[in-house]
């Protein structure tokens, strides 16, 4: 039931996009994020969904993995676009009741749709191909310089470490509640709304008591190992920016200065 | 009547890299009446069986069947069906939710649609099979109490459905030695007031010796062997594939056969053992004479 969440799911596979330096491909996707928001024109947007589809093949993961990633937004988009549909001015194309649906508006829809699947895409290429541990660790370093200006980089990543380690389990946990209660007759998916919240309780309940029980563990198992904090503390795996990871840089840097000339220049 | 399992695959993540098949090809069919143990080691697909047996997983192929409706189809006699098998998961004091102990257990049998005076009933009963004293009990919050008390409240939430099948996925696993003795001889009680199929998932032969009429095996997804429990103990090669071991008793006895003297090795309690090794000293003696 609850197999299909995606989020902050990891894909192992053997792809330049696995090798690369998660920082790097964290940087990445920040200059790409700002990339989709300039964005403006036709050729722009061709561009950039040419560039998606190059890295998701790339990355090696089954495309049904990418489509699973945007299914959740499917009512959002919808709703954004049907809403640029009618909201725009312009030439009509069709008129309905005190509605009327524009060119302008369908190209706008069109576009920020697209706009929201590409954003969704690139940080599923991130996540899918990054193990969240290196991800939280490359959070923690790109911080770093951060500190010095009262940032707890350490105490963010680590935070961030164990919400994206029990993310899992609570699934698990959460359908196996859900399942156990069914057994027992709680019935989720008739009723009114009122009948539906009280079946809530059951799941919710022994939810929270596993929580905090775990929390309790994990506090106690973390401080029996010595746990103080990112001080002086010392990694088994340095994160290294190699010879990969320069060359896929330099060509991010080409394609950057390529679409800056491109804008400037006004096509 | 019995549940029937024909040709039931299921595949865990399916279409992902994580891509497993849990369950393949499996075929059983389960007397009512009977106690029936399946064992396995660890991944070997039996909690992934249990819950198919009251459609909390639908089968990716192959079908379930309890007492002839098959419960991934059709509409109010499916769910009457899948009512008539209870389920106690592994580590089921996780379940437990409400304020008190008497709540807690009758949570099922209301949703079931009992009336008020047929759910006290059930409690009251349910709560003596568990061995836990009603007065004492019924107003104790469910979350003060020990592991094994938090077990059995658990499992007697399940009791008071008076399912015609009951499932239990591991009932003593982390229990000490003596509240699993208790809780196997309230199984063992349940099981000779004559109205209950049991099925227990287990995976320490000791706790099913003397208890179930029959063992299926399971290893990777697979029936790898089926019967009764002195049949299934003698072949030890196809224990030692699916990460199984023979009861300590029957090891015992087996090495009485090969170091001392010929002896019985299918006995299922102690006292038949002692008999068994009593017979066959004496015997030699005489013979000897
Ligand atoms: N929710 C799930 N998602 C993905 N794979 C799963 C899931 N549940 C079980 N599996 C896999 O299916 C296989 C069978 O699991 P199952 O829980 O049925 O084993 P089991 O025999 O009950 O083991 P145990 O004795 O440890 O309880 C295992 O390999 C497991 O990794
Ligand atoms: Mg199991």
């Amino acid at each position: 039931m609850l197999d299909d969440m995606m989020l902050g799911q990891f894909f192992p596979a053997d792809s330049v996009l696995h090798r690369m330096d998660a920082r790097l491909k964290i940087m990445l996707l920040f200059i790409f994020i700002i990339a989709i928001f300039l964005c403006d024109s036709k050729t722009d947007y061709i561009l950039l969904t040419l560039l998606n589809i190059i890295l998701m093949t790339v990355s090696k993961i089954p495309f049904v993995m990418y489509l699973k990633a945007v299914k959740p937004m499917f009512w959002i988009v919808l709703f954004t676009f049907i809403m640029h549909i009618f909201s725009g001015e312009g030439t009509i194309i069709a008129d309905l009741w005190i509605f009327s649906a524009t060119w302008e508006g369908l190209t706008e829809g069109i576009f920020i749709t697209l706009r929201l699947i590409l954003l969704v895409l690139m940080a599923s290429i991130l996540t899918f191909t990054t193990s969240p541990l290196v991800l939280t660790d490359a959070l923690e370093s790109l911080l770093s310089p951060f500190k010095k200006i009262g940032v707890p980089a350490h105490e963010l990543s680590m935070m961030m470490t164990i919400a994206l380690r029990f993310i899992p389990t609570l699934i698990t946990e959460t359908d196996k509640i859900i399942k156990a209660q069914k057994s027992r007759g709680a019935d989720f998916s008739s009723g009114n709304i009122i009948q539906r919240i009280k079946y809530i309780m059951p799941i919710l309940i022994p939810l929270f008591v596993s929580a905090f029980r775990r929390a309790d563990e994990l506090a106690l198992a973390m401080e029996s190992r010595c746990y103080r904090g990112g001080q002086g503390r010392t990694r088994m795996k340095e994160m290294k920016f190699g010879r990969l990871d320069f060359f896929i840089a330099a060509i991010a840097v080409l394609i950057i200065a390529g679409m800056i000339v491109l804008k400037i220049k006004g096509i | 009547m019995s549940i029937e399992i024909e040709n039931l695959t299921y595949t865990y993540m399916k279409k992902t890299p994580y891509e497993k098949d849990a369950l393949k090809n499996v075929n059983l069919k389960i007397e009512e009446g009977s106690f029936v143990a399946i064992a396995g080691h660890t991944g070997s697909g039996k909690s992934t069986l249990m819950q198919h047996l009251n459609g909390l997983i639908s089968p990716c192929s192959g079908t379930v069947k309890v007492d002839g409706v098959d419960i991934n189809r059709g509409g109010k006699e499916k769910i009457k069906a899948r009512h008539s098998v209870g389920m106690v998961f592994q580590y089921p004091e996780t379940q437990l939710f409400e304020e008190t102990v008497y709540a807690d257990i009758a949570f099922g049998p209301k949703n079931f649609g009992l009336e008020p005076d047929a759910v006290d009933k059930r409690v009251k009963k349910a709560m003596s099979f568990v061995g836990l004293d009603y007065e004492q009990y019924r107003d104790a919050s469910p979350f003060a109490l020990s592991g094994g008390q938090m077990r059995r409240v658990a499992i007697a939430g399940i009791v008071a459905l008076e399912p015609a099948y009951l499932v239990l996925d591991e009932p003593t696993a982390g229990l000490d030695p003596k509240a699993k003795h208790d809780l196997l001889e309230n199984i063992r009680a349940l099981y000779r007031k004559g109205n209950t199929t049991i099925i227990m998932v287990s995976h320490n032969m000791d706790d099913i010796i003397g208890l179930a009429g029959r063992i299926i095996v399971l290893h990777d997804g697979c029936v790898a062997a089926d019967g009764m429990p002195q049949d299934i103990f003698k072949k030890n090669d196809i224990l030692q594939a699916a990460g199984l071991r023979a009861p300590h008793l029957t090891q015992l006895l087996r090495q009485i056969n090969e170091q001392a003297f010929p002896v019985r090795s299918d006995c299922l309690n102690k006292s038949d053992a002692a008999d068994a090794v009593c017979a066959a000293y004496y015997g030699r003696e005489k013979d000897a004479r």
